[in-house]
């Protein structure tokens, strides 16, 4: 089918949309009318039915108009604040033919996109605002930027049949059908479902186009920065996902819950970007891009397929632009891009303590073994009947109980008293040997180090911290913790040691 | 199960009985007594015209084998290791029967350890306490993992499992250096290369280990078939080769291509008619003419005979096998079921059908 075809029926569908829901509206009312006029009666018992599936579609339609009302994500750059950013945006709009952005706002994910403002599922266009990703300016070079850049406007060049820009802010809208509905209620819950089967079949339909006009702005992005800059950038998407998914999680809030963040953010990232660990990791991404899940409804093409097709097109990069790294295009980037970040962090993340890099990974790090402790110490204090401690843990030890001091049940049924002892062994040993290392730690004899590949190391300046005998002595069958209690005496760890939270 | 069983009518109308019954009773239908289930489950025939021991006498239970080991049994259970270390010593030579021995000795260790330890204070060094130690550790492994399916036994059953593992490997190699002649330790290395996943290269240095001990290890040569078969580190066929060649050795060996079929028959339909299983069933019919039954081995052997008699049809000598086992159900492969006495008896009970309407009645060309 040729786009144009498939463009006029995606767009005939969004009109349907709203024939089908009004029409749907206007004809339970007048239903309900006559009814009241004509059977009173019978008016009152239809209406226990059409007032609320009338409740119902409204809702659902509003749902649709009404996302604007949301917080708009990321953080507002104006002309003033960075010049060069919207002169490059400016000039990349007018080379593609089409009207610039209105905002540009910087996001905390690796992404970059033009949004609009729609009314009547995407008819009627309010505001056109660009998202552009704080990990892309910071990984990208500036021609690499230029061409995911161009290819977000180039969905909007007008080049392309005037319907498709219709389409693609219909799409939008679409996949939003439905999202504002109360699925607990039957009514509700049955609008929804066919607002989304509506929905569904749009999203078929226009499928076709939003694939094609996804290698449409992929020609304008190589047309622009040239094919290699292009298939470049499109290479590195996935690496920095792949960072910044390692970088979030792992590193940025790896404290979060005790209340701690690092001082500044993007400093971290760039060296886990380019820190050795990672190389090899990297570079295997890079080699083989994956396509990130963009959930059912994405209409990209694969990744590689994008690539081939760049490459094919062998297109030189229009003069002017520069190879220098597109961080260079922003004026004292750093505030800017730790504020993009700090403002998608729920609201709480101004209250946290801001702590460096170093003492962030050893809290994070120091906090999950205390959790790892918390068992052992409780089933210890409970067979002592004592206050939980390290020597209360010893004590039990020492007086037999190490196969009470367990939680792990042996597989077989009928399995004696060995096998429970040994599980309690199994179980029992990694935890003590957590909570020595948590008294050297707290004693300032030890840290734990926080590699960027997110390994924990436990790093120790005291010599003769090999503890694996003693410990291995201390759960041993008629094993003795002594030697244990010497090192921690040694060590000056009070006897009754309890890691605070 | 409970799907299949739409499909079965008969089969279906008894369950509807049983969960009657068991309402009836108050229990639930699993926790039914046994007798209970038999009655409603077995088909009702009259064993007894055929030579057969009625229903109600067939157990699971084992007569003594070895009068020795039972009596060290229990003298270990009453806390007392001195005979059951000499029995262990005396053994020495016989390599089957020390390897029952140390077996069944290392079972009980691997329950209640004290024994071993007063028997380790008393005689440290002592060359036979490091074999049952070693088995022991691999008796304590298993019952550590338990025999549920991968999906249900817990992250902490496997590690438990695999730390103890090394542990008797490590022990199994210096009982093996300690008592050089001995097949026993490195039995028990071939027994645990299942769990360790030990790769066929070093399963077959274990294994010649064991054949220049004892070439005709009985035990050795059950484990190295678990291993080679599918549901461990080997193939139908691997499994199938392995008995073939074992049962060219040895009368003694003649069972094995029989419980490579059994444990095969799910995936090579077909497997008991291959001629080389067949052909080792034959032998071994005639093998077993002129034995009893009074040896776990030999109702082991018997009783895989019986299944690849009924999968072939002749029921007539599944018959003759089934009144040679008397009332004993405790071999394989009814020792493979939750439930061996009903498997043993429905068995029985549909050979007894078929021989009574004449089925399979002619004996094979012998």
């Amino acid at each position: 089918m040729r786009v144009s075809v498939r463009a006029a029926i995606s767009v005939a569908l969004l009109v349907g949309f709203y024939v089908l829901a009004f029409g749907l509206i206007g004809g339970l009312l007048a239903l309900e009318t006559y009814a009241l006029i004509e059977r009173p009666f019978v008016g009152l018992k239809l209406g226990l039915f059409v007032v609320p599936v009338v409740f119902a579609l409204g809702k659902g339609l509003i749902s649709l108009e009404r996302r604007t009302r949301d917080e708009v994500p990321g953080t507002l750059v104006t002309p003033e604040e960075q010049p060069a950013l919207w002169d490059l945006v400016r000039r990349l709009a007018a080379e593609v033919g089409t009207r610039p952005p209105d905002e540009i706002r910087i996001l905390a994910a690796v992404n970059a996109g033009v949004a609009e403002d729609t009314r009547f599922l995407g008819l009627r266009v309010l505001k056109r605002r660009m998202f552009i990703g704080a990990p892309l300016l910071t990984s990208l070079t500036e021609k690499q930027l230029i061409a995911v850049l161009a290819h977000e406007l180039g969905h909007y060049a007008s080049k392309d049949t005037r319907l498709a820009g219709v389409v693609v802010s219909g799409r939008d809208a679409m996949l939003r059908a439905g999202a504002h509905m109360n699925t607990e209620q039957w009514f509700q819950r049955m609008i929804a479902k066919l607002f989304r089967g509506y929905a569904k079949l749009y999203l078929r339909v226009s499928q076709a186009i939003s694939r094609r006009q996804e290698f449409a702005a992929d020609r304008v992005a190589a047309t622009l920065a040239g094919s290699s800059a292009a298939a470049s950038a499109w290479r590195e998407l996935p690496v920095i996902d792949a960072a910044w998914d390692l970088f979030t999680n792992r590193h940025l809030t790896v404290a979060w819950e005790l209340g701690y963040l690092p001082t500044t953010f993007f400093d971290g990232f760039a060296r886990l970007r380019t820190s050795s660990e990672l190389h090899e990791e990297l570079e295997e991404i890079r080699q083989n891009p994956h396509d990130p899940d963009r959930g059912p409804y994405d209409s990209h093409p694969p990744l590689r397929d994008r690539i081939a097709a760049i490459e094919a097109m062998a297109l030189e990069p229009e003069s002017g632009w520069g190879d220098r790294p597109a961080l260079e295009l922003l004026t004292d980037p750093m505030p800017l891009l730790d504020a993009a970040v700090l403002t998608t962090l729920v609201a709480d993340a101004a209250t946290k303590h801001r702590v460096d890099w170093a003492t962030l990974g050893h809290i994070g790090a120091r906090a999950r073994v205390v959790r790892g402790t918390e068992r052992l110490l409780e089933a210890s204090a409970a067979k002592m009947n004592t206050a939980p401690s390290l020597t209360t843990v010893l004590d039990a030890l020492d007086a037999g109980h190490l196969a009470d001091l367990g939680s792990h049940v042996p597989g077989n049924r009928e399995a004696g008293a060995r096998a429970h002892r040994e599980m309690a062994r199994g179980e029992v040993l990694p935890e003590l040997s957590a909570l020595v290392a948590l008294a050297f730690s707290d004693a300032g004899l030890a840290r734990w180090e926080l590699d960027w590949l997110g390994r924990t190391t436990f790093v120790t300046s005291s010599h003769d911290f090999d503890m694996a005998e003693h410990l291995d002595a201390a759960v041993a069958d008629h094993g003795s913790t002594e030697g244990l209690r010497a090192a921690l005496a040694t060590a000056g760890v009070a006897p009754d040691y309890r890691p605070a939270h | 199960m409970v799907l299949s069983l739409l499909f079965k009518p008969k089969e279906l109308i008894t369950v509807i009985r049983l969960m009657r019954e068991a309402k009836r009773l108050g229990v639930e239908i699993d926790d039914l007594p046994t007798d209970v289930v038999a009655s409603y489950v077995l088909p009702k025939t009259h064993p007894e015209r055929y030579g057969l021991v009625p229903d109600a006498e067939v157990t699971t239970t084992s007569p003594i084998e070895d009068l020795a080991l039972a009596a060290v049994k229990d003298d270990v259970r009453a806390g007392n290791w001195e005979n059951a270390a000499d029995l262990v010593a005396s053994t020495h030579g016989d390599w089957d029967r020390r390897q029952r021995v140390v077996w069944a000795l290392a079972d009980l260790a691997a329950k209640d350890d004290n024994w071993m330890e007063a028997w380790q204070a008393a005689r440290p060094g002592d060359p036979h306490w490091i074999v049952v130690h070693a088995m022991s550790l691999v008796s304590l492994a298993w019952d550590i993992r338990g025999s549920a399916t991968a999906s249900q036994t817990t992250r902490e059953q496997f590690e438990g499992f695999h730390r103890v593992l090394f542990e008797a490997r490590e022990a199994a190699q210096v009982a093996a250096a300690v008592v050089p002649d001995d097949p026993t330790p490195v039995n028990t290395m071939l027994t645990l290369a299942r769990g360790l996943q030990v790769s066929h290269d070093e399963f077959r240095e274990i294994w010649d280990e064991l054949m220049a001990r004892d070439p005709l290890h009985h035990n050795g040569h059950l484990q190295a078939l678990q291993y080679w078969c599918r549901k461990w580190h080997g193939s139908d066929e691997m499994a199938l080769e392995f008995a073939a060649a074992a049962a060219l050795k040895s009368p003694k060996l003649l069972g094995l291509p029989l419980q490579a079929a059994y444990e095969a028959e799910g995936t090579s339909p077909g497997v008991w008619g291959l001629p080389s299983v067949v052909g080792a069933l034959d032998s071994l019919l005639r093998r077993l003419a002129d034995e009893g039954a009074d040896t776990y081995a030999l109702r082991d052997d018997r009783g895989y005979a019986i299944y690849g008699l009924v999968e072939l049809q002749r029921f007539e000598e599944a018959l003759g096998q089934f009144r040679a086992l008397g009332a004993l159900a405790d071999a394989g492969p009814w020792d493979y079921f939750a439930e061996p006495r009903l498997k043993f008896l429905s068995l029985r009970g549909a050979v007894v059908r078929a021989v009574a309407k004449g089925k399979g009645v002619k004996a094979s060309a012998r």
